[in-house]
């Protein structure tokens, strides 16, 4: 499956901030998750994506076009921005019609297509409702709303659930995941994590400018093998399970509290460790209640990886 | 070995009285708009006037030039004159977006969750746009009075003119004033700065070709008060005791000054709410 | 998997223009900045209005004819034009990156010069709408006034009506070139209202009247040049000593406005924009 965004050492940067730096990336079909906190460069990306801002350095192609100044692209491509910003006055319903209007569909398609756009975020029965007064969950549905009202082959979200409830934010997760599925490229944007898991396996890990990791979130995870996974384990026998434990070549260190019954071991070696577990409680005749990992998600890849 | 408690502590020293606190908003607009060099060039070239003015006093006093007309209360009048575009200039830069920048971000609940009345707020914005009108009007003349003290050959000069410099004070404070109050007050009715200063353009040179249409249609020279020059004129003639040949009475321009300082205060207390009250 | 879903159509910079057209006009005609320029113009017909409501009173006394009261007010006019410019010009690019709403624009299939002349004919379009009935009814009501016999001929209204008529075409002529300037300066500058200011106060105020060739530099000196008003013109003879001609006036003209649509096309098309700074 060839690439629908290719990106080669891009560089950009303003004066003496460098915003960007050497990212090389491929995005195919599908959703991609961008990670980075405040700052990194993710907004940087997607603009230089959406041809927003020139490239200091390097090239990006967008469906084979390089995005800068080529509004033609722009027939293809649908950008969720991050900021909060609308044309007040309008209704939920002429904004979307408004900026469709734009896109050279006749009357009655820009209609069609703006009351489908609305009815799939969930604003058809407050599109008629002033953008002035609608909350904030309601102005991030509306946003997307533009966004996919012209049936884009690739699809640029930033930070897209930001402000929604929990609600909400399960609504969207689940158009991303559809839109994903359908065969659309759609780059998500965000520093929220959980979500982003929630969305995609694939992600890009992006801090000052830099691309840190790309892939697989497990993938990624097992790579770092330099880095301790903890493992929590919950026992009627937390000073016994450590007795066991520590004496595991696996295990580097071990910390258990009686008071929370859990034992807590650090292991460079997590594949290893937990097949050692079931010959402990079996062999052993160690209980063991719960047992959980909070490293193996990619908040743990992602602190390690920015420090 | 004693323990030390590191937690929280209140501040148990002394709080700036309430009746301070604008000065906390007035200092840091201050600041801010001392960081744009751009803006600090602007009120540098307002000083270009004045050097030219202190050259012409100096040939005139020292040196014994003729350059048609003598150093006299006239002279001061004229150089508030030629100070008026530098004083829209700045009035326009630093003034329009006093309020509207905060109601376009939505800081005045966060202006108001701290200790700090409606009052406090707008004094602390005029005294900004004040601060700068001041440092761009009036000092230029006050100065240009001093250095025409300083080089008078004798004490001539002082005697004939000592009342002067309560005119250039009273004179630049009503002004100043005014001009502050009113783009604040201007700024207050929107959230773009852009929009608030092309306003105040528009209503002071489009109120002063009115007033002087008027003038020719209906031949009622009162028609002038409409005119923010005029009045201006009026006001100088004033207070510098001069005769400009305008038809137009003193006092009328002082009530349309007070008009319009009154029209920018009920703005102000209108827009500026540290309370919505809903229902 | 990376065929396009569905061929959107392709739209060119006429079909850009007039989709930008009708999406910039309600916006710029609903705005608090129309209501503003309405209101100020029409104290102009008013002034007129009060002309008619005094001069019936004959112990006024008001022989001047009404039409030499237009011919004067036709000057402020101009300034009146330049003002609407200044505020409708600077906010066609500088209103969209103050409420960050220009990323919407930049992200359509619209070459970014049609979104700058679409956004200009509408605020052109809506300057035009506020200035033409207010020169209208202004020039009615002053020749109105001066009764059905003007100078022992026709009326006032029908005698000047040519005049009145190539006012109108000024007007809206040098609208469209102010409209032009002040648009690049929005588009060029950060602080345009200042630029404007300077330009329209400085410059076209002061400059257009210096003898020499410097005035052939200001719009001014050309509108005044054109302008058929007896005031215009002996001020024009006055102080400048010689008018350009109308060929030369109207061609000069319409070469300041293609170079400033020009020059606000080239830059806006070329420059970049962060609404977000901290997320460089």
């Amino acid at each position: 499956m060839s690439a629908t965004v290719e990106i080669r050492d891009i560089s950009k940067w303003y004066g003496q901030v460098v915003a960007l730096n050497g990212v090389s990336l491929d995005l195919k079909p599908g959703v991609t998750g961008l990670l980075g906190p405040n700052g990194a460069g993710k907004s940087t990306l997607i603009k230089v994506l959406t041809g927003q801002l020139r490239p200091s350095r390097g090239e990006a192609t967008v469906l084979g076009q390089a995005p800068w100044n080529n509004p033609d692209m722009n027939r293809f491509m649908g950008f969720c921005p991050e900021q909060d910003s609308f044309y007040e006055h309008m209704t939920g319903r002429r904004f979307v019609n408004a900026l469709l209007s734009l896109h050279g569909y006749s009357a009655t398609e820009t209609r069609d297509r703006t009351e489908a756009a609305i009815a799939e975020v969930g604003m058809s029965e407050l599109a008629e409702r002033k953008i002035g007064g609608y909350s904030k969950g309601m102005r991030q549905r509306i946003k997307l709303a533009q966004a996919i009202a012209h049936d884009p082959q690739v699809v640029f979200l930033d930070e897209p659930v930001t402000g929604l409830d929990p609600v909400g934010r399960h609504h969207i997760i689940d158009l991303i995941l559809k839109w994903g599925g359908e065969g659309r490229t759609v780059l998500v944007s965000s520093h929220i994590l959980h979500e982003v898991e929630s969305m995609t396996s694939s992600v890009l890990l992006i801090n000052h400018g830099r691309l840190l990791a790309e892939g697989d979130v497990h993938e990624i995870r097992e790579l770092i093998d330099e880095h301790p996974h903890h493992v929590t384990l919950t026992t009627s026998d937390p000073r016994g399970l450590a007795g066991h434990l520590i004496s595991d070549p696996a295990v580097v260190s071990v910390r258990f509290d009686e008071e929370t019954r859990s034992v807590t071991a650090e292991t460079l070696k997590p594949e290893e460790f937990y097949r050692r577990i079931p010959i402990l409680v079996t062999q052993q005749g160690v209980n063991v209640d719960e047992m959980s990992s909070p490293d193996d998600n990619l908040e743990a890849v992602f602190d390690y990886l920015v420090k | 070995m004693p323990i030390y408690d590191l937690s929280y502590r209140h501040w148990e020293g002394s709080l700036l009285g309430a009746g301070r606190r604008w000065m906390v908003i007035a200092e840091a607009g201050i600041r801010l708009l001392l960081s744009y060099k751009k803006f600090v060039f602007l009120l540098m070239l307002s000083w270009v006037p004045f050097f030219v003015q202190a050259f012409m006093l100096y040939m005139i006093m020292v040196k014994g030039a003729s350059m048609g007309f003598d150093v006299s209360a006239g002279f001061f009048q004229n150089a508030y004159a030629v100070q008026l575009f530098p004083l829209v200039l700045v009035t326009i830069y630093a003034g329009s977006g006093l309020i509207a920048s905060d109601l376009a971000a939505n800081a005045l609940p966060l202006y108001f969750s701290k200790p700090i009345t409606q009052r406090d707020y707008i004094l602390g914005k005029l005294a900004i746009i004040a601060f700068f009108l001041t440092l761009v009007y009036i000092m230029p003349v006050l100065l240009l009075f001093i250095f025409a003290v300083g080089v008078s050959p004798d004490m001539e000069f002082v005697k004939e003119n000592y009342w002067v410099i309560l005119s250039i004070l009273g004179y630049g404070a009503l002004v100043v004033g005014m001009t502050s109050v009113f783009i604040v007050g201007l700024s207050s009715t929107s959230r773009s700065g852009r929009v608030v200063g092309v306003a105040f353009i528009a209503v002071v040179t489009f109120a002063g070709m009115i007033g002087n249409l008027l003038n020719l249609v209906l031949r009622m020279s009162q028609m002038l008060a409409l005119s923010p020059n005029a009045n201006l004129i009026r006001l100088s003639d004033f207070f510098f005791l001069q005769e400009s040949g305008l038809r137009l009475h003193p006092m009328v321009s002082l009530s349309v000054a007070a008009l319009v300082i009154a029209w920018s205060l009920w703005t102000l207390n209108r827009r500026i709410r540290p309370v919505e009250v809903v229902a | 998997m990376n065929e396009p879903r569905h061929t959107p159509p392709a739209v060119d910079f006429i079909r850009g223009t007039k989709a930008t057209f009708r999406l910039a006009l309600p916006m710029t005609l609903w705005s608090r900045r129309t209501l503003l320029m309405t209101m100020l113009a029409v104290f102009l017909p008013l002034a007129a209005a009060l002309f008619l409501a005094v001069k019936a009173i004959p112990a006024a006394e008001i022989r001047t004819p009404g039409y030499i009261f237009y011919s004067n007010a036709f000057q402020f006019v101009q300034y009146y034009v330049m003002l609407v410019a200044l505020f409708y010009g600077t906010a066609v690019v500088a209103e969209e990156v103050d409420g960050k709403t220009l990323t919407y624009l930049l992200i359509r299939p619209v070459p970014r010069s049609a979104i700058l002349l679409g956004k200009g004919l509408a605020s052109w379009f809506i300057g035009a709408l506020i200035i033409a009935p207010m020169l209208t009814i202004t020039y009615a009501l002053f020749t109105l006034g001066d009764g059905l016999l003007y100078m022992g001929n026709a009326s006032s209204f029908t005698v000047n009506l040519p005049t009145f008529l190539s006012d109108i075409a000024l007007t809206l002529g040098t609208l469209a070139v102010y409209t032009a300037v002040f648009t690049f300066i929005g588009a060029f500058f950060k602080r345009p209202v200042l630029w404007g200011i300077a330009i329209a106060f400085g410059w076209e105020s002061w400059v257009a009247f210096v003898p020499g060739l410097t005035r052939k530099l200001t719009v001014m000196h050309y509108v005044q040049s054109l302008s058929q008003h007896a005031t215009g013109k002996n001020v024009a003879v006055a102080l400048l000593g010689q008018q350009t001609s109308t060929i030369q006036s109207i061609l000069s003209l319409l070469v300041i406005f293609a170079l400033f649509s020009g020059l606000a096309a080239w830059t806006f098309g070329r420059r970049e924009y962060f609404f977000d700074l901290s997320e460089r």
